[in-house]
């Protein structure tokens, strides 16, 4: 005969062991039991230890967490992705759940952890929240209004100094996007580590407050309530909005809130909970060192990205202007150069209407009295004349002032008269 | 912010600095170069106007003002057009042997009142008694 209490049943990986844990709860609190820790090569047998509590008690949640680095906080919910609600509109969004076939029934974000832990400490001044969980650092800067920023940083291989110090660098990171600081600092550790508690006092200039729970317990606590844990668990767009139903509100075994019986369980049970889209999300990591290429690829991943048509919209304003103000100048330009052919045009002509102007004018002076033109051809290039002269030397003189180069001939005519040619080059 | 951009948003303003870069600048440095060739080619212009004492901008060629201008120093001023796109027109005139300096000063200043060139820039001359019959093929600029 199962026992009528409310049991709730929390496991983890962490490296190559699945962690599990069950705490009975009560209305003053949980009673947590002794944690059991299975290799993975003996999953089997820890599946069939969750399988076996399931039976021991009636009303039971299975409650695990995601330790997955690509969890990002967005102000909308994604349907084609895993989300857990936080508060208002902020969502912690993930490509997809994959626990493989271990029974599951609620499942929990590190961030959603970290609001609940920290909901009633937020004002309207910033603060970073950070949760330790399997040395990696959860980091969102919150105000009580919303989540402003999300981070998850791998602190994996890194001494306590170092992960103070990857902690400053996400502070100046947000800063340098918002131009803000936190106010203070809430961490909260589920290592016990006193050590990293001393050095990250030490090493942050900022107040920071570090608290210490084991992940068990944070999800004994979040399971242990129905509205926090129906508020905060992953949810599937795919399988719609599951929730958890309070058949049992007034069992004697259970004072507090209930929760679904274990058929019920079966039904929430996330072991095939997949997603395939699974590549537009990446984790929001600060990575240490970036190179520049790194820092100019990053920039086209779409981290943390809220993809929305205004956006892209708006991203059209500076292309259009761009190709708007190449057309223009193109255009511009155009008629400029028609402008500048004419003018180009019109100098060239003024200038070999003056050179011409100049030789004809040159040309009647130099016949004066001493010759009369009958036919001439006058241009830039060259002179050719006939005519009748009286005064042969003074012509020849004239002539051959001007263009010392040129044929001058006479030649007598029947009458009298002398009729003489000119031709030069100019 | 851009971080925080779609791929298609960042694409997009990539794109655009591309453009900006290798496009619309230098199409906005060739423009302003040439326009400061445009200003000085015009200025040239304008001083040979004023060395004339010409105080218009050339004008495009028009038959009828062109003939009036040419009767006030020619006579026998026939303009025939030439080809069928009306852009060359060959001009016969009639000038007194006396008149000749005038019509020099005609053609300095030709260009500097109409939109046009001498083809060629040749003339031919031919005397006819009193007078020297002038022939010359003209083209709109």
């Amino acid at each position: 005969m199962p026992n009528r209490q409310y049991i709730t049943i929390t496991h983890y990986k962490e490296r190559e062991f699945y962690f599990l844990n069950h705490a009975i709860q009560t209305q003053d609190g949980f009673i947590p039991k002794e944690i059991e820790q299975f290799h993975e090569s003996e999953k089997d047998k820890f599946i069939e230890r969750i399988r076996s509590l399931q039976s021991q008690y009636t009303y039971t949640q299975i409650a695990s967490i995601s330790l997955a680095t690509n969890q990002t906080i967005s102000e909308k919910e994604d349907k084609t992705k895993v989300s857990a609600k936080i508060f208002n509109n902020n969502y912690a969004i993930q490509d997809k759940i994959d626990i493989g076939n271990i029974p599951t029934t609620l499942y929990f974000s590190p961030f959603t952890i970290l609001y609940q832990e920290y909901k009633d400490k937020l004002d309207n001044k910033l603060t970073l929240l950070i949760g330790y969980f399997d040395r990696k650092l959860y980091m969102m800067f919150a105000t009580e209004e919303k989540i402003h920023q999300s981070w998850v940083i791998g602190t994996r291989g890194l001494s306590e100094k170092q992960i103070a110090i990857r902690v400053y660098k996400s502070m100046k990171a947000y800063y340098k996007i918002s131009y803000k600081f936190a106010d203070h600092i809430e961490m909260l550790l589920t290592d016990d580590s006193p050590k990293l508690l001393k050095v990250l006092r030490e090493e942050l200039s900022l107040t920071i407050l570090p608290t210490q729970n084991s992940i068990h317990n944070l999800l004994h606590h979040m399971a242990g309530e129905q509205e926090r844990a129906i508020s905060s668990y992953i949810r599937s767009s795919l399988s719609g909005h599951t929730s958890i139903v309070s058949n049992h509100q007034n069992d004697k075994g259970l004072n507090r809130n209930e929760f679904t019986s274990l058929k019920n369980q079966e039904m929430h049970n996330l072991e095939d909970l997949k997603l395939t889209n699974s590549s537009a999300y990446s984790s929001s990591n600060i990575e240490e060192n970036l190179s520049f290429f790194d820092k100019v690829k990053s920039l086209f991943s779409s981290k943390d990205s809220k993809p929305t048509v205004r956006h892209t919209l708006l991203a059209f304003v500076p292309f259009l202007f761009v190709v708007g103000m190449g057309s223009y100048y193109i255009v511009e330009n155009q008629k400029l150069l028609k402008e500048m052919e004419l003018t180009d045009a019109q100098l060239y002509s003024q200038l070999n209407h003056t050179l011409l102007a100049s030789t004809s004018n040159d040309v009647f002076s130099a016949m004066g009295k001493s010759a009369e033109l009958k036919t001439a051809t006058i241009s830039n290039s060259k002179i050719a004349l006939k005519g009748v002269v009286w005064g042969i030397e003074p012509l020849r003189n004239s002539l051959n002032d001007l263009y010392p180069d040129g044929e001058f001939i006479i030649k007598p005519l029947e009458n009298f008269m002398t009729e003489f040619s000119f031709n030069s080059k100019i | 912010m851009l971080k925080s951009s779609s791929f298609i948003t960042k694409l997009l303003l990539v794109i655009s600095l591309l453009i900006l870069i290798f496009w619309s600048f230098p199409n906005m440095s060739n423009y302003y170069e040439n326009i400061e060739s445009y200003h000085t080619k015009k200025s040239e212009l304008q001083e040979a106007r004023v060395k004339f004492n010409i105080h218009q901008d050339a004008q495009i060629f028009q038959l009828e003002n062109f003939q009036q201008e040419l009767e006030s120093i020619a006579s026998d001023v026939k303009i025939l057009p030439k080809g069928e796109e009306k852009k060359n027109y060959l001009i016969e005139i009639k000038i007194d042997k006396n008149k000749i300096k005038k019509f020099n000063k005609f053609i300095e200043t030709l260009s500097l009142r109409y939109l046009v060139k001498i083809e060629g820039n040749q003339l031919n001359f031919k005397e006819k008694e009193q007078y020297i019959q002038i022939n010359f093929t003209l083209k709109k600029l």
